[in-house]
């Protein structure tokens, strides 16, 4: 894990090397001197050789600091933290809503295979995977906000559930769609094992079947699943809070890159990344926990 | 005795049942994959044949196409779907857009495909340190959400197709590298990989001789069902700005003007979003069809 957090820093550093333009001349802004512009680059340690300059920039990244943003003139990290908790309650209620939505369709399209369900679920799975989910917030806004006020316009206020509730839903709807298919095929797997045609030979009602034998098992690869959405909604929250006008971290990055702002851009694409990472090691740990049958290592 | 006439060698039929008329066949029964195939055929056609499909040029802002307070038109006579905010007929630029999201989709998916080949393929099949290093990398990679990632590639490039193409393939390859990769581990252990070492063929023969082939089908499927994900891709960079660049039309980028006037004008977005969920539709259909038909065994993978 160590080594792919160093990886990832070092090529957010490459990035931020690469980025056309003067980082000193944005932060001085228009009308500065030349003289102006060279003390800012030093200050900033830009005339430095690449190599003291990664060596700085690594340094600066253990103690927490991202850099300062060239439009807000605040830290990076700051700036990111502030928006935290917004961004971090959309992709909660995204994992809610698959988890809700994908669960039940996918066991019971499973159950029941063949069945009106499973055509309806599949069909559904099928849909949910393909749509964008720009494109279906936007239908959503327009349908159910605009046309019929049954939800609010987009942005954030009080309730503040009700203004959660398009976002999370257009978040969740595409992990619902890929939810229902993997639950499905698990399921239909589990239902044909040995151990599952023992039970049922045993008279075991239906109901103990599926709650205490079969969803069990099926669900364990799911709950791995969902870690790994929490920690890539980072990037698909992006759009949702374009979408719905939403202030959080994944509205910031995208004002950011409208104005070059590097340090927030790099910063965020940074720190989405070691979440990502952070969240597969914690997955895989849970996995060996939850299942007894796994040997880590 | 005399032998009864009749032809030495066993007559060939004239229709051979080949592997080709199973293939159809099996497409015809399977209605789902036969509406996907034919959207993508339609598709291919409508790309090719833009120019001639396309009743108005996509680029042009008509006068004519906006009503007298500057506001689009509805869809109706003169501009089948409607015109967008500065005149454009929205059909021509849809019909152009196929032609953009479709090459987008299919040159970045096969510079990810073919990169992700090389690499699970080498990484797997040499072994050793070479695959440690090129799976840590792949891990790297991995790590980084796929659009916030392209925002700062593109950030650090600038926005044109071009660029588009080759920071979508930077990005997607990593998928395609990890299925090669255990296919290839386990292609390496088989009898028939054994016996041409032993016959002293070199690595790399071996490699793109002999191993290769068997990743043929799987390669054909996650290839159709990578298509999907990257029109997705450009759609969503599109949408947030950074994709294509104006006046090109791309899907993505129609719905995200469509944005600013979905109340007044909400079949500038609806289209484009029907054709982006058309397009994806078929080429998952598509794909699954032939993982059916190629390879039962494909693994899954996200």
């Amino acid at each position: 894990m160590l080594v792919i957090l160093f990886g990832v820093a070092t090529v957010t550093f490459f990035v931020a090397y690469m980025v056309p333009g003067d980082p000193a001349r944005m932060i001085a802004g228009p009308g500065a001197t030349a003289g102006t512009i060279a003390s800012i680059r030093h200050q900033l340690g830009l005339d430095e050789p690449l190599l003291h300059q990664y060596v700085v920039y690594m340094g600066r990244l253990l103690s927490g600091n991202l850099g300062i943003s060239f439009l807000r003139k605040i830290p990076v990290s700051q700036a990111i933290l502030q928006r935290l908790g917004v961004t971090a309650m959309i992709a909660v209620g995204g994992v809610v809503w698959e988890l809700a939505i994908g669960i039940p369709v996918g066991i019971a399209a499973a159950w029941k295979p063949r069945s009106i369900w499973d055509r309806a679920g599949t069909l559904f799975a099928l849909l949910g995977l393909s749509a964008p989910p720009f494109w279906l917030g936007l239908l959503l806004l327009y349908y159910l906000a605009f046309q019929h006020s049954f939800f609010p316009l987009g942005g954030i206020g009080h309730p503040l559930f009700w203004y959660l509730v398009l976002p999370t839903f257009t978040l969740g709807i595409g992990g619902a769609a890929w939810y229902t298919r993997m639950l499905r095929s698990s399921m239909l797997e589990i239902l044909r094992s040995p151990y599952m045609q023992m039970a049922r030979a045993k008279g075991m009602p239906n109901r103990i079947l599926l709650f205490r034998h079969a969803m069990p098992n099926a669900l364990i690869p799911l709950i791995t699943m969902v870690g790994m959405d929490l920690a890539y909604f980072f990037g698909g929250v992006l759009i949702i809070e374009v979408v719905f006008g939403i202030p959080g971290v994944g509205q910031q990055a995208w004002r950011a890159v409208q104005v070059l702002d590097i340090p927030m851009i790099v910063g965020t694409v940074l720190l989405a990344a070691v979440f990502i990472v952070v969240m597969n090691v914690i997955v895989d740990l849970s996995y060996a926990f939850l299942d007894p049958r796994i040997r880590y290592r | 005795m005399r032998e009864p006439p009749g032809p030495a060698v066993e007559a060939t039929p004239l229709v051979m049942p080949g592997r080709w008329s199973m293939l159809l066949r099996s497409l015809l029964h399977d209605p789902p994959a036969l509406f996907g195939a034919v959207v993508v055929v339609g598709l291919i056609v409508v790309a090719v044949l833009a120019p001639l499909l396309a009743p108005h040029n996509p680029l042009t802002a008509y006068p004519s196409g906006l009503s007298r307070n500057g506001a689009p038109l509805a869809p109706g006579h003169g501009f089948a779907l409607g015109t967008d905010p500065n005149g454009r007929d929205v059909l021509s630029r849809l019909i152009y857009g196929a032609r953009i999201s479709l090459t987008i989709g299919v040159v970045a998916n096969g510079l990810a495909t073919l990169i992700g080949l090389l690499i699970g393929l080498i990484s797997a099949y040499i072994g050793r340190w070479v695959d440690t290093v090129l799976m840590r990398f792949t891990d790297v990679v991995m790590a980084f959400p796929i659009l916030l990632f392209a925002i700062a590639l593109i950030a650090v490039t600038g926005p044109s197709v071009t660029n588009l193409i080759f920071v979508i393939a930077l990005l997607y390859w990593t998928y395609i590298a990890r299925v090669i990769h255990g296919m290839v581990l386990s292609l390496k252990e088989r009898e028939f990989i054994t016996a041409t070492r032993t016959l002293g063929v070199s690595r790399w023969r071996i490699m793109f001789r002999h191993v290769l082939p068997h990743l043929v089908p799987a390669l054909i499927v996650y290839f159709t069902l990578g298509v999907a994900s990257t029109i997705l891709i450009e759609a969503s960079l599109s949408y947030i700005g950074i994709g294509v660049p104006v006046p090109t039309p791309s899907w993505g980028q129609m719905i995200s003007q469509g944005q600013d006037y979905y109340q007044i004008a909400p079949w500038l977005f609806i289209f484009p979003g029907i054709a982006l969920v058309l397009t994806v539709v078929a080429f998952n259909l598509v794909g699954d069809w032939l993982r059916d038909v190629l390879d039962p065994t494909t693994p899954q993978r996200r």
